[in-house]
């Protein structure tokens, strides 16, 4: 099945069944996808790494003689070389039906290299069927479709990696829009309420809120920002804490006599127990929008076969920390009873939930313990059991939980400059090569490379963008400062006028 | 080799006392008398052909097998005519009067040039400037002391051709300033500036001149057949300027990486050949 498209390169130097170098005609660019011979049929092959030469240039150490060697070299069409290192993905045969059949035996040093044309290559990329969902186009062949298998997050997990601003909240909105067009549950712990104006089919928005009365003393303690090693006061709050205050009717007058109580009757403790009461009504003041005793209970906030925007934006990072262990515990205890075939009116979610998780180097961190760490790692390692998955996004990778990590199946992972961030997801995951770790920095905003189970192949990717996700573009503070300006420029000059009109 | 190093260390100056300081300024006083500055203009694209020939070999008991490849470079990398070449095996020997001897070198060195010479007379007549890598003068004399062959009749006829450059980015000759060191250490020593030597005739008619095409870049020698003046060397530095890259022309490096034959290559030669399981030099050596 020879192709009629031009020739683009040989192969050369040793060759690997899965890997293999070739010269080209041409500059090649990282995420461009190949075709070679091998005794096996022809394979299709991800150029991962490339590289331009010329041999003249290369021997010049000084800005006179690179003046006079560019000048030369321009015209023999022997100095210049372009080499590209192909990892190969599978036999285009085996992947045009769905299969990853990967050759035993290398391509021939000599073989001839072929661009993959979008003809050949659409259906490796865009599957039809229903759980694969369309996210964008290949970066370098762009008419090709690209679909990613949605039953593969919501069963094996997913991390979103990327430095700020690198697009990952754009694919997670993007694939909100694709499970809420699949009639799926989701759940987004939106700290920073960028998805607000998040506007899609579907989705529901709901402040997140916690009902003090369902929390254990601890993370009461944390959700009123009780210092961490504020022993005494932690020891009051357990002690004041009691099932009466839990089911009274005014919750927060309760709480404030029991630990008046526990103050009067323990001499030692009275001094932490009025400190604990100042922050009862700090709580009770300022938080009133997190912490709430007249709210449902968590699932009750939750909706099935939605997406479901938590606004988070009113927590601080501990109650946040708090609130999102909390939410998981639940879902987790609801897909378990659910799955031993608990009846229906004790189930909230009959199908699988995908819980994700922006800032994960915040909640799931790799050093010290944050109560989302525990119960995140427990779903990273149990939920493909009970049919919940998360989704972990950050632009931290290197301080995101390494257990957790390695326990996602797939993976979007777009610019990434840090070789620490690097090394760390090469850790987490065999999938992703030294070569294309190595290219990662040189990735624009919104283009991703895709790997692990989602996808049949790694695929390098141009996401498509959400419109539909209005706030989390950069602000620009120039322009806004100068709209402001003007604001006041008007109110200077209405002033001016009503002065003479008086 | 150690004992060297130490008698090198001991004995540095008395070592170093060959290059003569006290005569160092006089000649380079000699060699600033000679040099004329001159800065030249790249004149407009002229099409020049490199020359260049390359050989090695690998020793057999009782044998060699060889190979010698000369080739004409253009400044597009692309050969002007077929390469030169010979694949071998013999003894290499060369003879010295009534006497043979065995030098490798030598005998495939006046191989490669007789292939130098069959690219240079091809080329004549298609390029504007032929330019053949190394020295002319160098190899007659050379060969004329041990009166080799056939070699000096063809010397002569190409000494003669016009059109013809030879070009040497080393030299040891002493012939023009007759220093203790060769010519080119001191030109190189004299001055920065573009220039040349007023050429030098030889007494075979070739004219030899000491050329620096650009400012900080080291000299080349020029061996022009004739007897040539300044303003002809002024007109071939015009012509090299524009297509050289530190003071030496493109197409000379071109051809010397074109033409090359690694050891590795030899290595394949002889695989390719079957003679892998003969016993090579360096196992001879036992090395
Ligand atoms: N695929 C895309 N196509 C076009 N624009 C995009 C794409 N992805 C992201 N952008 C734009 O880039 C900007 C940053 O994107 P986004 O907020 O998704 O980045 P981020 O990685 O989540 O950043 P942060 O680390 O700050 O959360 C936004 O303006 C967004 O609209
Ligand atoms: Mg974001």
């Amino acid at each position: 099945m020879a192709s009629n498209r031009g020739l683009l390169g040989v192969v050369v130097g040793e060759t690997k069944p899965h890997r293999f170098r070739f010269l080209a005609s041409r500059a090649v660019s990282m995420g461009e996808y190949v075709t070679v011979e091998s005794p096996e049929g022809r394979l299709l092959g991800l150029a991962e790494d490339t590289a331009t030469r010329s041999v003249l240039l290369d021997k010049i150490s000084n800005f006179e003689s690179a003046i006079e060697a560019k000048r030369v070299a321009t015209k023999n069409v022997r100095d210049k070389s372009y080499l590209a290192s192909v990892k190969v993905v599978g036999t285009l045969d085996g992947l045009r039906g769905g299969q990853v059949t990967l050759p035993s035996l290398p391509p021939e040093p000599g073989s001839e290299v072929f661009e993959a044309g979008s003809d050949e290559i659409s259906g490796v990329f865009d599957r039809m069927e229903r759980r694969w969902a369309q996210v964008g186009g290949l970066l370098r062949n762009p008419e090709v479709r690209v679909s990613v298998d949605i039953d593969k997050v919501a069963s094996r997990h997913l991390a979103i990696l990327s430095v700020t601003g690198g697009g990952k909240s754009n694919l997670l909105a993007l694939m909100t829009k694709k499970v809420a067009e699949l009639g799926g549950t989701m759940v987004v712990f939106d700290y920073h309420g960028e998805y607000s104006g998040l506007s899609i089919p579907r989705a529901v928005h709901a402040d997140a809120k916690i009902n003090p009365r369902y929390v254990n003393s601890d993370q009461l303690a944390d959700l009123m920002e009780v210092r961490e090693n504020a022993e005494v006061q932690r020891t009051v709050l357990l002690k004041a804490f009691t099932d009466d205050v839990k089911t009274a009717k005014e919750f927060w007058k309760s709480l404030l006599a029991s630990i008046a109580t526990v103050g009067e009757n323990e001499k030692d403790s009275r001094k932490a127990a009025t400190r604990l009461q100042d922050i009862v009504k700090v709580a009770m003041r300022r938080m009133k929008t997190v912490i709430d005793p007249d709210v449902g209970e968590v699932l009750d906030q939750l909706k099935a076969s939605k997406v479901n925007i938590l606004n988070m934006l009113e927590f601080t990072e501990r109650q946040a920390n708090a609130a999102i262990s909390y939410y998981l515990a639940e879902i987790l205890e609801d897909r378990k009873r659910a799955m031993h075939g608990a009846e229906e009116q004790r189930v909230r979610f009959t199908a699988p939930i995908i819980c994700a998780i922006e800032e994960a180097h915040a909640f799931i961190p790799s050093e010290g313990d944050a109560d989302t760490k525990y119960i995140a790692s427990k779903v990273a390692r149990e939920g493909r059991k009970f049919g919940m998955a998360l989704v972990v996004v950050s632009q931290r990778p290197r301080r995101v939980d390494q257990d957790v990590l390695s326990q996602m199946g797939s993976f979007a992972i777009m610019k990434l400059t840090n070789p620490e961030d690097q090394a760390h997801i090469r850790e987490a995951s065999e999938a992703i090569s030294e070569d294309l770790l190595q290219n990662l920095p040189s990735l624009n905003v919104g283009e991703a490379v895709l790997l692990g189970e989602w996808v049949n192949i790694p695929a390098v990717v141009k996401i498509d963008h959400v419109a539909e996700k209005k706030t989390g573009a950069d602000i620009s503070a120039t322009s806004l400062w100068a709209a402001e300006g003007k604001m006041s420029q008007v109110a200077v000059e209405s002033t001016k006028s009503s002065m003479v009109l008086e | 080799m150690i004992e060297t190093l130490e008698y090198a260390v001991d004995n540095r100056e008395l070592i170093l006392s060959a290059i003569k300081p006290e005569e160092h300024e006089s000649i380079i006083k000699r060699a600033k008398d000679t040099w004329v500055e001159f800065e030249p203009e790249a004149s407009e694209e002229r099409r020049l052909v490199g020359i260049d020939s390359s050989w090695n070999s690998i020793p057999y008991q009782g044998f060699y097998i060889y190979a010698v490849d000369a080739v004409a470079v253009l400044g597009n990398g692309k050969y002007l005519v077929k390469p030169s070449f010979e694949v071998g095996l013999g003894t290499l020997a060369v003879r010295s009067g009534e006497d043979y001897f065995s030098s490798p070198e030598l005998a495939l060195e006046s191989k490669g040039m007789e292939y130098e010479f069959e690219q240079a007379k091809s080329c004549l007549g298609s390029a504007d400037c032929v330019l053949v890598d190394g020295s002319i003068l160098a190899r007659y004399y050379d060969r004329k002391q041990h009166k080799e062959g056939s070699f000096y009749d063809r010397a002569k006829e190409l000494m003669a051709q016009e059109g013809l450059l030879y070009v040497s980015k080393k030299s040891y000759s002493n012939a023009a300033l007759h220093g203790t060191l060769g010519d080119m250490f001191y030109y190189n020593r004299m001055s920065f500036d573009p220039g040349f030597s007023s050429p030098h005739i030889d007494r075979t008619g070739v004219s030899v001149s000491y050329v620096r095409l650009a400012r900080d870049s080291p000299c080349i020698r020029i061996e022009v057949p004739g007897r040539v003046g300044s303003s002809d060397i002024q007109r071939i530095m015009s012509l090299l300027k524009g297509s050289s890259v530190d003071g030496y022309p493109y197409v000379l490096r071109l051809a010397h990486e074109s033409g090359k034959i690694s050891h590795d290559e030899m290595l394949s030669l002889a695989n390719l050949l079957g003679l892998e399981a003969e016993l090579g030099g360096r196992q001879v050596l036992g090395e």
